[in-house]
């Protein structure tokens, strides 16, 4: 695995206040401060704690890719694209708007899972004029 | 009556969210006039039980040792209360670490008073209606203890300039399978999850406003809210595994959120929703 | 070590005035409508009544319900006859007191 330096100085980045880390943080002691943070957590659950390709490459850039790393993105996320086998691409909105209200899944309090997960769109999404949140 | 004067006002607040036609301004006046009137009366928020729950556990003896927590040194010396959360998170050399005011107390309640500290890091974080537990309550006393006061961290030392930047580096991070960082949500000015505001912390003038308000009395759970407590929270939401009280990473962050929030009073408890 | 209740009553008053006493005591007020995890009901455990006294005579008293929130702040206010002594009464389900006694000196 190749060793990334996670550069500190962004200060071209729009939006990004000011940067404190003058030293290099480098990626062994974010590793090292990772391992020890999450004493109970399993070899499965630490997996989620190193991000894909796509993930380091954004937070390197603090979701500011140049034009050439977001082509790359494109192209490799695109390729993980499974659609429907049945070639539909227009389902059951009803099903689909409960999946967008449930944020349900994945939390660590969601095991063992006693329901589907949902998709918790609300979190970020506004979706319906309707939806206050 | 004062006392069901916050019920009226949780009625109002399900009232409002139950009109989707109400647009963002309606709402967000309404939740200000909620917020106003609980912070009108400093004394009648139920945090300051665990303050004075918090004080009388710093002055009184206790664990296997049978000391109080009096010896403890916050950073300005042993006795010292007053100011000291103001300069927290900071380096201590017996510890030989940058410890923020929980990690610290633990510190001092494991070595000055001989509590196990896999004891302390058991389910150190209160569920819904039961009250914050011991370290909690003395942290926001001793926070109590520098309101008025601005955060003023010097962040001077190799370690804490070290957790500094690591902080950021945290804050910026994504990971996880829905790919969160606390950027991702904490993304811009105005943005909220549900009814619930988001800070900034980006940008310092939202920073100085709300980090000083940690911890909090949280009304919809009934208890005070501690600042790890609602990192713990936060990297629960992310999907991200359980994160230990005190770890280097949430002192990492509460060092970045401190540093952003510098110049900003401290002003506690605040009152959530 | 659970927490105290806070009671804020002048340190003096003349008579004939007016002063407002407020009252904040740590108590969960379950409703007996939340579910545990697996589903079974939380119990009921709410302080359903707070009395006040002054001098031996009731002032004020308040009858609590589910509708109250944890942790409840009451204060109300009074109209100071004389010296005395103020004994606050929280009766929780099942018969249990708190009892908290401040007095008010007259000046």
């Amino acid at each position: 695995m190749k060793r990334e330096l996670i550069l500190a100085l962004f200060v071209g980045l729009a939006g990004a206040g000011a940067s404190y880390a003058q030293q290099v943080v480098e990626e062994s002691t974010v590793e090292r401060i990772l391992s020890t943070a999450f004493p109970k957590a399993s070899a499965d659950w630490l997996s989620r704690l190193k991000g894909d390709e796509t993930m380091q490459a954004c937070s390197n850039r603090r979701d500011a890719p140049t034009a050439e790393l977001a082509r790359a993105i494109k192209v490799r996320e695109r390729a993980t694209l499974q659609y429907p086998v049945d070639g539909k691409l227009i389902g059951d909105w009803k099903r689909g708007e409960q999946l967008a209200q449930s944020g349900y899944g994945l939390r660590f309090t969601d095991y063992p899972v006693t329901q589907e997960n949902g998709g918790n769109c609300y979190a970020c999404h506004q979706l319906t004029k309707q939806e206050v949140s | 009556m004062n006392g069901i004067r916050r019920n009226v006002c949780a009625i109002l607040l399900v009232a409002s969210a139950a009109h989707g036609q109400q647009s963002t301004d309606a709402i967000e006046r309404k939740l200000e006039t909620y917020r106003s009137m609980m912070k009108a009366d400093p004394w009648s928020n139920p945090g300051m039980l665990d303050v004075e729950r918090g004080e009388a556990l710093w002055k009184t003896r206790g664990g296997p040792m049978n000391v109080s927590l009096e010896g403890c040194d916050l950073g300005l010396g042993p006795r010292e209360v007053d100011g000291a959360f103001a300069l927290l998170p900071r380096y201590f050399a017996d510890a030989d670490r940058v410890l923020d005011v929980e990690a610290r107390i633990l510190w001092c309640m494991e070595k000055l008073q001989g509590f196990e500290r896999a004891k302390l890091l058991t389910r150190p974080h209160p569920g819904s209606g039961m009250p914050v537990k011991d370290f909690g309550a003395i942290a926001t006393y001793v926070a109590y203890r520098s309101n008025g006061q601005s955060f003023a961290t010097a962040f001077s030392h190799p370690k804490e300039k070290e957790a500094l930047a690591l902080g950021e580096a945290l804050f910026f991070r994504r990971s996880g399978p829905m790919d969160f960082a606390c950027s991702t949500c904490h993304a811009d000015t105005g943005k909220r999850i549900r009814l619930q505001l988001l800070p900034f912390f980006s940008k310092a003038a939202e920073a100085q406003r709300i980090v000083g308000e940690w911890p909090a009395y949280r009304v919809s759970t009934a208890h005070v809210m501690t600042m790890q407590h609602r990192i713990y929270d936060c990297l629960w939401q992310m999907r991200l595994p359980e994160v230990e009280l005190g770890s280097d990473l949430s002192v990492a962050l509460i060092s970045y959120l401190v540093k952003q929030a510098e110049g900003g009073q401290i002003n506690v408890p605040g009152l959530k929703r | 070590m659970s927490a105290k209740p806070r009671i804020r009553v002048p340190d003096s008053a003349r008579i004939g005035e007016v002063i407002e006493i407020k009252t904040l005591i740590a108590h969960a007020m379950e409703t007996g409508n939340r579910r545990n995890n697996d589903g079974s009901i939380v119990p009921r455990l709410l302080l359903h009544t707070f009395e006040a006294k002054f001098a031996g005579t009731e002032v004020f008293r308040a009858n609590l319900h589910t509708g109250t929130a944890a942790n409840p702040f009451l204060s109300f206010f009074m109209k100071v006859p004389g010296p005395g002594e103020f004994e606050f009464t929280w009766i929780e389900d099942g018969g249990a007191r708190i009892t908290e006694r401040r007095a008010l000196s007259v000046i």
